[in-house]
């Protein structure tokens, strides 16, 4: 897609602030203002953490209903395991399973219709997920509202284990802990870390503080009513997970997390996969932060309201804006070099020899150690909360998530902002 | 709820304070080390002079020139390594003022040009060939970091070349005598064996003029820094 004028203007001014910004107060001070953004943040949930009370759970006396809403678009190669994993659920109460095919153009109509013990709506036309999930809800019976994505494999007893936390007429959903299933080559290790830590200690802390704003796609399970009552998912957004979460929180509904309910889903396998999820995952939040902005820094939504919400936003802003600190930061050095390479160039001196044989180090790579310590406790938690132990074999990919992950969710987030100001398309 | 806020951010002013006192050490250790070798060259700068000037009391320098020979040497070596620190202290962006040091370095530079010079002459060494080598040192020029590299190469492939490089924005009145000697008013610009040289110029034209083959071991350099400082 051709770059807009907007782009232009907008990437242009945020340069030229930027600049002015780093000439005033340093490239150096703004590194470490936002070393310290992080560290702060961090500090708060490894607080927050500590301070943790041990989930409460009912005993209900006759289980509610659930119905388990599958939408699936072209998901053959994962619908029967999907299926079989969600009929092996355990559940002493009445389970009804609709898979909602979303105008697969694979062989899911096939395997689907030989499938016995499930209701399969067929949609002519591929409409999308939450258009999906909401013929699901019309059609569902049950009390409660299981959502699951296609490619995601419950244990047996997650089910049973969410019901339970259930405890009080203001929880409108419940979340489980998801995880990576299928963690073999290292695109996927270091997302099956990445889940550990943010489906498990930080969804555990967000819980615990009452400020949970995603309900996972993997499988999150809704009052039925709640449901119905707040309109369904919006089918125009392409991260209804976290939309549907803020209108719950909206409504003044709670959301809790239980960890003892293990979900696998299937992850990314390529950058290029990972890198398209990612970055709808970053636009899908861009436009539902506009969408609920009044809800930032309102006091009304409690630690959510005045800390979770907005500080992520700040820290996604940070970021950003750290990549424009980088060029505005470099943007004379690097015309430096531009000079130097084209008067290099015209005596015949050879250009690898303009490669930088040492690395420089900033000083505020210090401050960077300490976002290292951070999450390496993180890792170690997560890890406790999931019952897994930290092998010698796990290191690399806990050594890349920590050290290298976070640039890579730097260029998602910036190419997300590119095309959040550049285009007006969505595409899930 | 204020609890962890608050504790979070005593923890995080403490990690902050931390953190600038572990980077404001490390910068000044490192300083402290090219500081100290400084104060080493300047010593083996003291006892050139004074052979130099046994030279002028006593008239006789047969037995002072191998004593010279091995003491510009050394510190030759010397400010090689002292280069080598304040390169790494630049490429660290230390925040640290290092503005008098550098003064400093910049000053024995110029003694160690002068030296060379005179023990050239009173030893009659034709061994060693210097290049007189100008630029600016407070602002950057792509020309003057070209010429920079093409010296560089020249010095790893000649052993008996020994670039100068004398700054003419710092103030340093030996400096701005050569400067006005020679009459040089643009930069980049060479002086080798006398010989005026303006503007950019590649290898091949200086090797010719130097008179020296490729592949030769036993580097010798000085120059002052590869970057000029922002």
């Amino acid at each position: 897609m051709a770059i807009k004028p907007r782009t232009i203007i907008i990437f242009a001014f945020l340069l030229l602030a930027v600049y002015a910004v780093v000439k005033v107060v340093s490239f150096f001070w703004l590194v470490v203002f936002f070393n310290v953004l992080l560290i702060y943040i961090n500090a708060v949930f490894l607080f927050a953490y500590f301070e943790m009370k041990p989930p409460g759970s009912m005993q209900h006396g006759k289980l509610p209903s659930v119905s388990i809403v599958i939408p699936n678009y072209n998901g053959a190669q994962t619908i029967v395991q999907c299926i079989e994993s969600v009929k092996g659920l355990g559940y002493p109460s009445k389970k009804e399973i609709i898979v909602v095919d979303d105008g697969s153009n694979d062989s899911s109509g096939g395997l689907l219709e030989k499938m016995s013990g499930i209701k399969v709506i067929f949609k002519r036309k591929n409409e999308g997920k939450a258009a999906a999930l909401n013929d699901g809800i019309r059609a569902a019976a049950g009390e409660l509202i299981a959502t699951i994505d296609s490619d995601t494999y419950p244990e047996p007893d997650s089910l049973v284990k969410m019901v339970a936390q259930f405890t009080s007429a203001d929880i409108g959903a419940v979340t489980g802990f998801v995880r990576a299933a299928n963690a073999r080559g290292y695109i996927e290790k270091i997302q099956e870390v990445e889940y550990l830590i943010s489906f498990g200690f930080f969804q555990s802390v967000l819980s615990d503080i009452n400020a949970v704003f995603v309900t996972p796609g993997p499988m999150s399970l809704f009052k039925a009513g709640v449901l119905k009552e707040i309109g369904g998912f919006d089918e125009k957004n392409i991260t209804e997970d976290m939309e549907i979460a803020l209108r719950l929180r909206r409504h003044g509904y709670r959301i809790v997390t239980c960890l003892e309910a293990h979900i696998y889903t299937q992850v990314p396998s390529t950058m290029k996969h990972l890198f398209r999820q990612r970055v709808r995952w970053y636009r899908g939040k861009f436009f539902n932060t506009v969408k609920y902005r009044d809800m930032l820094f309102n006091p009304r939504f409690g630690e959510f309201g005045l800390f979770t919400f907005p500080f992520s936003v700040m820290l996604e802003w940070c970021i950003v804006l750290f990549v424009f600190v980088f060029i505005a930061g470099n943007i004379e050095s690097l015309a430096n070099f531009a000079g130097l390479f084209a008067a290099w160039s015209s005596v015949g001196g050879n250009v690898s020899a303009l490669i930088p044989v040492t690395l420089s180090v900033s000083p505020s790579i210090y401050f960077y150690l300490f976002g290292v310590c951070f999450y390496s406790v993180f890792v170690y938690i997560s890890h406790n909360l999931a019952g897994d132990k930290i092998s010698i074999g796990k290191l690399p990919e806990i050594a890349l998530f920590i050290l290298a992950y976070g640039l890579f969710i730097l260029i998602v987030f910036f190419v997300g902002f590119y095309r959040e100001i550049n285009s007006s398309d969505y595409a899930w | 709820m204020v609890n962890k806020y608050l504790k979070a951010l005593i923890l995080t002013i403490v990690l902050l304070a931390l953190g600038l006192w572990l980077m404001n050490s490390i910068e000044e250790r490192r300083i402290a080390a090219v500081a100290r070798e400084l104060e080493e060259l300047s010593l083996d700068a003291d006892q050139t002079q004074q052979l130099l000037f046994y030279e002028t009391v006593f008239g006789s320098n047969a037995e002072i020139c191998p004593v010279l020979s091995g003491l510009i040497g050394a510190q030759e070596e010397k400010t090689k390594d002292v280069l080598a620190k304040f390169e790494a202290v630049n490429a660290s962006g230390a925040s640290l003022d290092v503005r008098t040091l550098r003064r400093k370095y910049l000053n024995e530079n110029v003694r160690l040009y002068l030296f060379v010079e005179k023990y050239r002459q009173e030893c009659n060494d034709t061994n060693r060939t210097s290049v007189l080598y100008f630029f600016t040192e407070k602002t950057f020029n792509p020309d003057e970091a070209a010429q920079q590299k093409v010296l560089d190469s020249i010095v790893n492939d000649c052993p008996h070349v020994r670039v100068f490089a004398l700054p003419h924005d710092e103030g340093i009145p030996v400096a701005d005598v050569i400067i006005s000697k020679y009459g040089i008013a643009s930069y980049p610009s060479l002086v080798i064996n006398g010989e005026k040289i303006t503007g950019l110029r590649a290898k091949g034209e200086l090797v010719g003029k130097l008179g020296c083959g490729i592949g030769d071991a036993n580097i010798t350099r000085e120059r002052l820094f590869d970057q000029p400082s922002a």
